[in-house]
């Protein structure tokens, strides 16, 4: 053995410097989302969610005596240029996780491509159900059109205590019809009474189907569909005189629907990824150092893309290793995570989150709509 | 560079260049470690490459706007996620299904709306565009408005890089054959085919159910690539994207199409460094380029082999143009002779024809014998009819009574290609070439009926191609020559001076081997020296092809010296028939039309 201890010795001194001089690297992850092109704010907003929660990280020390870096690139919401990018990503920047994409359609095809190549992936934003089905290296944080759905149905049924519901969708939207499918078999199936209305993309006048809504006397309007439309079909349900309480969707929270509906907006309710007036420190710290940092207040989506890097981060860390595979272990077996978005985050077999769904109500206050927190539901 | 996709003898050569230049690239991009960004965006690359170029086939080639691309692209791609996903049947196969579905449609499609003139295909293709898109989102199998996933990842970069060189050569090759030339005469001027004998619909639906299968096969490939698809992904703006690479490219050059659809997909990547810059540079180069360029990057032009080899031997030889042999004016060529009949039957025997347009009789009763071999002429004031007795005699306006016995067969209520085919040519009074084609191409494009093959072989380019083209090229050359064309074959029509452009004309009418010769004015804008060469010229025609030949004129010394036999139209009605002493002489004609000028 003697003879062999000088060799033993240089080759341990080897691997020690070169963990060492490994692990001045950064570990990289990958962002993908649109920063160009009218789905912009949402693209920005995921982005600077993620990459406030890695540089609070970093601030920290980083994670196994390395720093994070979040290599952002623009896919203008297009599927073809996602997997180019997933691609690239992957191949050339050698990132072991990827954060994103933003919308269902890129992270449907997202989800293959990280698949194939065994590199996990998390998206903030994507609700559509067939996102995380592709297989285990695909996981998100928010919730499914179909939770969202069942919650808004159930909080009509057993909150609002209503009968009969409408509902006003956008026809061809996968988003819109999704949830408008999940509310009605749910409110059906509680006994109730559903009329459906549909308008096309780019309509501006929805009081034809407000009228016909106000004639079949719902109780409830349910409005899946993004803040620009909620506050035409607001103002024209104000002015035709269409009392029922709409029920909106995660689409609907935005400071803009309060700027631009106006008190037209009061006793309108919808569904949520969180609430700014939650008082937990992960939640106040977050609105601090996002306005702080960026100079303006976070869209909801701001809070998902921070949830999906923190929790990718925190896997990576719990893993203590930038293994791909080790990494999808760790996140697949995420437990009672602590997240912006949620208390108590835990992923289920597909890679979905089980977690609270925030309700939030439009009321009065000195003249002028402001959002109010209501209650959190499961699903 | 050369215009118009008409010559091609170094083609094989340049494919083979650019199939080598491919597998150089592909085989360093495997060896840079699958570097999947570099392979995705020629993935990419590929997929518009195909659309692109089937889109000059309809749009660029035979000029028919077509604007919803992007819908026969989701057939394609919709037939793959269906097959892939239910049936597991390979990349190959459902290549070919999914082209052959899309293509089946597009014929569906076209065989309507092309009938017609005008925009009617664009408004048609914008309809079925967004009428795919919203099935697509409603049926419950495609997966409605959410998509489709789950469809086998292929990593096609190979197969795309393939499948688009082959559509590359497939439309490379349809556009320089005779099929080709009849889609550019479509293009050039739809009557002026139509008289040649080109049955315009039929070409018009071939080349959009092509262009559609190659666009369903592009589908096809994007659905491999990107496992999952969606209603949104073939939006009336995917459409639009199309049409932007191919007029930036230059509209009817494919050469131009493949660079720009090169371009335009790989310049938001290069750009990606100045971030949201990169979507201002894009559209200000389409602002740029259509100012400075309104025809396109390469216009009409294509990139040839065999045109910068020859412009590179001159070059290095220190010549200045090319070596034509001057033609020997004297002594006709011998042309092929058909056997003359002596035959003493009307070639044409018009019985009764009428027609009127809004309750104004145009023409009414109007009878004519016309003799094999003779050379008859028409003559009347203006607004008396005779163009329009033409426009009936070659099927471009249908009689409402008569009829038009031709070679003792009816042919009124056929179709202009019909009557052409059935052997009546004519020109036109206001001259109707394909204005920007080669002198050259001009008569090739008549010679269309007697090409002897078609798509398949236009396709596959086997042996007997090359004969029938050279044999093609030979005709229209000898009939160039005895025009006096021939040091100008490959002038652009519109630039040869006006008595050229008559001549040209009537070489063409030629081409298309007429046993009836119906020449509309002539001499119409010719010196008396022009005339004087023309009447001989129309009297060497009859002798030499063995034709008849009925003529409109107002160049009196003209009908008099040529025709035999002269009738005279006055409002719609044949007021006389006879030789040229007795029309001379008739008080009816010279009160109706000669007046003072003969008597």
């Amino acid at each position: 053995m003697k003879k062999y201890g000088v060799g033993i010795f240089v080759l341990v001194l080897l691997v020690f410097l070169s963990t060492v001089l490994v692990s001045a690297e950064p570990i990289k992850l990958g962002l993908v989302g649109p920063m160009t092109g009218p789905l912009a704010p949402y693209g920005e907003g995921v982005r600077d969610g993620a990459l406030l929660a890695a540089a609070q990280i970093n601030a920290n020390g980083g994670i196994m005596g390395r720093q994070i870096e979040i290599i952002v690139l623009d896919n203008q919401a297009n599927p073809q240029e996602t997997i180019t990018l997933v691609n690239r990503l992957i191949q050339r920047d050698n990132i072991v996780g990827l954060v994103g994409p933003v919308i269902s359609a890129t992270s449907s095809v997202a989800g293959p491509q990280v698949q194939r190549q065994r590199i996990p992936m998390i998206t903030p934003t994507a609700t559509a159900v067939g996102v995380t089905r592709v297989g285990d290296y695909v996981f998100r944080v928010c919730y499914l059109d179909d939770h969202q759905g069942l919650a808004g149905a159930n909080y009509a049924t057993n909150d609002l205590g209503a009968k009969k519901a409408g509902i006003l969708y956008k026809a061809g939207d996968a988003y819109s019809v999704g949830l408008r499918d999940v509310f009605q078999e749910q409110f059906i199936a509680a006994g109730g009474e559903v009329i459906d209305v549909a308008y096309n993309a780019g309509d501006s006048d929805f009081s034809a189907q407000l009228t016909r809504l106000k004639n079949a006397e719902v109780e409830v309007v349910y409005s899946p569909f993004y803040y620009e439309d909620a506050v035409i079909a607001l103002k024209q349900a104000d002015s035709i005189g269409l009392d029922a309480v709409f029920i909106g969707a995660d689409g609907w929270d935005a400071q803009e629907l309060l700027d631009q509906a106006g008190l037209a907006a009061v006793n309108a309710v919808f569904t949520t990824h969180y609430s700014i007036d939650d008082q937990r420190p992960i939640v106040q710290t977050f609105l601090t150092d996002f306005q702080e940092q960026y100079g303006r207040f976070p869209i909801v989506l701001a809070a998902l893309g921070y949830d999906a890097a923190a929790l990718m981060i925190n896997s990576i860390d719990r893993a203590q290793s930038t293994n791909a595979q080790e990494i999808r272990a760790a996140i697949a077996s995420t437990q009672a995570f602590e997240g912006v978005t949620g208390q108590s985050i835990s992923l289920d077999d597909n890679g979905d989150p089980i977690k609270n769904i925030t309700i939030i109500r439009v009321i009065e206050v000195d003249g002028a709509a402001q959002f109010e927190y209501v209650t959190q539901v499961s699903y | 560079m050369q215009r118009h996709p008409n010559h091609l003898k170094g083609s094989a050569l340049w494919i083979f260049i650019g199939l080598a230049l491919l597998i150089y690239v592909n085989a360093q991009v495997v060896l840079d470690n699958l570097d999947f960004y570099i392979v995705g965006v020629l993935s990419v690359i590929g997929i518009n490459v195909i659309l692109t170029v089937s889109l000059n086939l309809i749009n660029g080639i035979t000029g028919q706007l077509s604007i919803g691309h992007a819908g026969f692209m989701a057939v394609g791609a919709y037939t793959t996620a269906l097959l892939s996903i239910h049936l597991g049947t390979p990349i190959y196969l459902n290549l070919i299904l999914s082209g052959l579905v899309a293509g089946f449609i597009g014929f569906l499609i076209g065989l309507p709306t092309l009938r017609l003139r005008g925009d009617y295909l664009a408004i048609a293709t914008l309809g079925f565009g967004e009428i795919i898109r919203v099935i697509l989102q409603n049926l419950q199998f495609t997966g409605g408005s959410a998509g489709i996933g789950g469809i086998e990842w292929i990593d096609s970069f190979f197969i795309t890089q393939i499948v688009a060189i082959l559509t590359v050569i497939i439309i490379w090759r349809i556009g320089v054959s005779a099929p080709g030339r009849a889609m550019i005469a479509i293009r050039e001027d739809e009557t002026a085919a139509e008289t040649v004998g080109i049955n315009t619909t039929k070409f018009k639906v071939m080349a959009f159910a092509i262009g559609s299968c190659f666009a369903g096969v592009a589908g096809s490939l994007f659905a491999h690539r990107m496992t999952y698809i969606s209603p949104d992904g073939f939006t009336f703006m995917k459409s639009i994207e199309v049409l932007v690479m191919l007029v930036l490219g230059g509209l009817g050059s494919i050469t131009g199409a493949i660079f720009s659809a090169v371009l335009l997909t790989a310049l938001p990547e290069f750009l990606r460094f100045v971030d949201e810059w990169r979507m201002i540079i894009y559209p200000a180069l389409l602002v740029v380029v259509m100012i400075f360029r309104s025809q396109g990057l390469l216009g009409t032009m294509e990139l040839d082999f065999g045109q910068v080899r020859s412009l590179l031997q001159r070059i290095i030889s220190g010549k200045s143009g090319p070596t034509s042999e001057l033609q020997a004016d004297t002594g006709p060529p011998i042309l092929p002779k058909t056997v003359s009949t002596n035959d003493a039957d009307p070639i044409l025997e018009v019985r009764n024809l009428s027609i009127s347009f809004g309750g104004l009789k145009a023409v009414s009763n109007f009878n004519v014998e016309i003799k094999r071999g003779s050379l008859h002429g028409l003559i009347g004031p203006n607004g008396a009819g005779k163009t329009t007795l033409f426009n009936m005699l070659t099927g471009v306006h249908a009689p409402n009574e008569g009829e038009i016995i031709f070679k003792g067969e009816p042919i009124h209520g056929k179709t202009p290609h019909a009557v052409a085919r059935a052997g009546i040519a004519r020109t036109f009074q206001n001259i109707r070439l394909f204005k920007d084609l080669t002198v050259l191409d001009n008569v090739k494009v008549a010679y269309h009926m007697q090409a002897g093959y078609g798509l398949g072989t236009a396709i596959l380019q086997p042996p007997r191609y090359g004969a029938c083209e050279k044999q093609i090229t030979a005709d229209a050359s000898r009939l160039l020559d005895v025009f006096s064309l021939s040091d100008q074959s490959m002038t652009i029509a519109r630039n040869l001076s006006y008595g050229a452009q008559r001549r040209l004309e009537i070489a063409r009418a030629l081409a298309v081997s007429p046993r009836l010769l119906l020449l509309d004015e002539p001499a119409a804008g010719m010196n008396p020296q022009e005339t004087k060469e023309l009447i001989q010229l129309i009297r060497w025609v009859r002798d030499e092809f063995d034709l008849s030949i009925l003529l409109i004129e107002h160049d009196m010394s003209l009908v008099m010296e040529l025709c035999q036999t002269i009738s005279v139209l006055d409002y719609g009605i044949k007021i006389f028939e006879g030789t040229a002493e007795q029309v001379r002489n008739e008080p009816r004609v010279i009160e109706a039309y000669l007046g003072e000028e003969v008597s």
